[in-house]
């Protein structure tokens, strides 16, 4: 195994990691990739962070107008917010500010001790699938490249939250292409390839047990988990809440899905997936699960493969051969 | 038939004991000799006493799907899974340096 640049780092409320092999001749050491790399996230959260009053998200979100001025970066993000909303037909919504702040995410909870898991599903109402939101609010935010704007009725407001980390990952992952391989792990969300990518493993966590029960052999492309464990709080009623709504209604999701993880060409399409089969319930999420691959958490802790992951491994035996054909010549 | 007649036709004890004896001595030589160069003559473990035939080393390969940049659909050899399933759920069944997806 060719040695790889390890570097880690507190960004965008988790961990961060980065592994960046060889270069190409003359190209920037794999130490620089990084540096540069973690300037990059370092302005990605301060641009998009909906928890800094400072951050153009924060911005493009009290202004008045109808059209507001963007940078390339905040246009990329809203573009991928509505490509994840419409992949997930509406489930992953990135206009829930008002419901998530209801629901009691108003600040930042990176460090928070999150409320155990357990308690929250044996307190959590009945199960049922979440919906998208019938008004399809996100279809009236626009991205105008030409212009450089964003055009949304003032008021709506956007959250990168869904999304960003994924987004960052597949950013991060666009400039280290010349490197021999690499790894962009944002928080979990995490981007491999690399012009020699061959084959690593990726652990899955599981949600309750915080165990690592499946391996995902990947050489290049996405992979994303979404879960309840860590964003998961009691709000003053005594009622548990977490950061996935339901589109439909504005509050948690309670779906009989606690965790999944989700195969993609990008983290932005894993990351998508992952949080639209969550949201979706058991059913649905096999089916938006069934093409790339990926696994479902039941409340129950039962790890459900889906899609490719769900075939066997496969084992390659050879023919038998007949007694005579097996004594040496 | 008279009993001289009788008497005629029955051979001697000494000729009968060391014929017999003589008869002894000759296969218990071949046998020994057969056995002295390494052939059972019973050829009960006959096939014991071959050599033992030589199988082929099965090996069991785990075959598992990469998802090639940019696609996320392909494998390395058709349809195969990209997953592997550790014995059980220890953080330890994955080097440490390797990258874990969870909830963030």
């Amino acid at each position: 195994m060719t040695a790889e640049h390890d570097t880690r780092f507190e960004a965008m409320g988790s961990h961060v990691r980065l592994l960046i092999g060889k270069p190409t001749p003359g190209g920037p050491s794999a130490a620089a990739a990084a540096e540069q790399a973690q300037r990059f996230v370092a302005e990605f959260e301060a641009a998009l962070s909906r928890f800094d009053p400072a951050s153009e998200l924060s911005a493009l979100n009290r202004d008045p107008r109808e059209r507001v001025p963007a940078s390339p970066l905040l246009r990329q993000a809203v573009r991928a917010g509505l490509w994840a909303a419409e992949l997930s037909g509406g489930l992953v919504d990135p206009t829930l500010v008002d419901g998530i702040e209801r629901a009691g995410y108003a600040t930042s909870r990176a460090g928070v001790r999150p409320a155990p898991l357990r308690s929250a599903l044996a307190a959590g109402p009945e199960r049922r699938p979440a919906a998208p939101d019938p008004a399809a609010r996100w279809c009236r935010f626009s991205v105008d490249d030409e212009r450089g704007e964003i055009v949304r009725p003032p008021g709506l407001r956007f959250d990168s939250g869904g999304i960003g980390k994924g987004l960052a990952a597949d950013l991060i992952a666009a400039s280290l292409q010349d490197y021999s391989r690499f790894v962009v792990d944002c928080g979990g969300d995490i981007r491999l390839g690399g012009r020699e990518a061959s084959p690593r493993t990726v652990a899955v966590e599981h949600p309750l047990s915080g165990g690592r029960p499946y391996v995902v052999s990947l050489r290049a492309g996405g992979i994303a988990t979404s879960g309840l464990n860590v964003r998961i709080w009691r709000r003053e009623d005594g009622t548990f809440a977490h950061h996935l709504l339901d589109p439909s209604t504005g509050e948690p999701a309670w779906t009989g899905l606690v965790g999944v993880t989700a195969l993609g060409a990008s983290t932005l399409e894993a990351e998508t997936l992952s949080k639209a089969a969550l949201l979706a319930g058991p059913e649905r999420g096999r089916e938006l699960l069934a093409a790339r691959g990926g696994l479902l958490v039941h409340d129950s802790g039962r790890v459900e493969l889906c899609g490719r992951l769900a075939a066997p491994p496969r084992v390659r035996l050879p023919r038998p051969v007949a007694a005579r054909e097996a004594v040496p010549a | 038939m008279t009993e001289a007649a009788r008497s005629k036709r029955r051979p001697g004890a000494a000729p009968v004991f060391w014929t017999s004896m003589a008869l002894f001595c000759v296969l218990l030589g071949l046998l020994t000799y057969r056995f002295s160069i390494g052939q059972d003559p019973s050829g009960v473990g006959a096939e014991a006493a071959a050599p033992p035939v030589r199988k082929k080393v099965i090996v069991r390969r785990v075959v598992t799907t990469v998802v090639p940049a940019g696609a996320g659909e392909a494998t390395s050899d058709g349809a195969a899974p990209p997953v592997t399933e550790a014995a059980a759920p220890e953080a330890e069944a994955v080097p440490v340096s390797e990258p874990v997806t969870s909830s963030s």
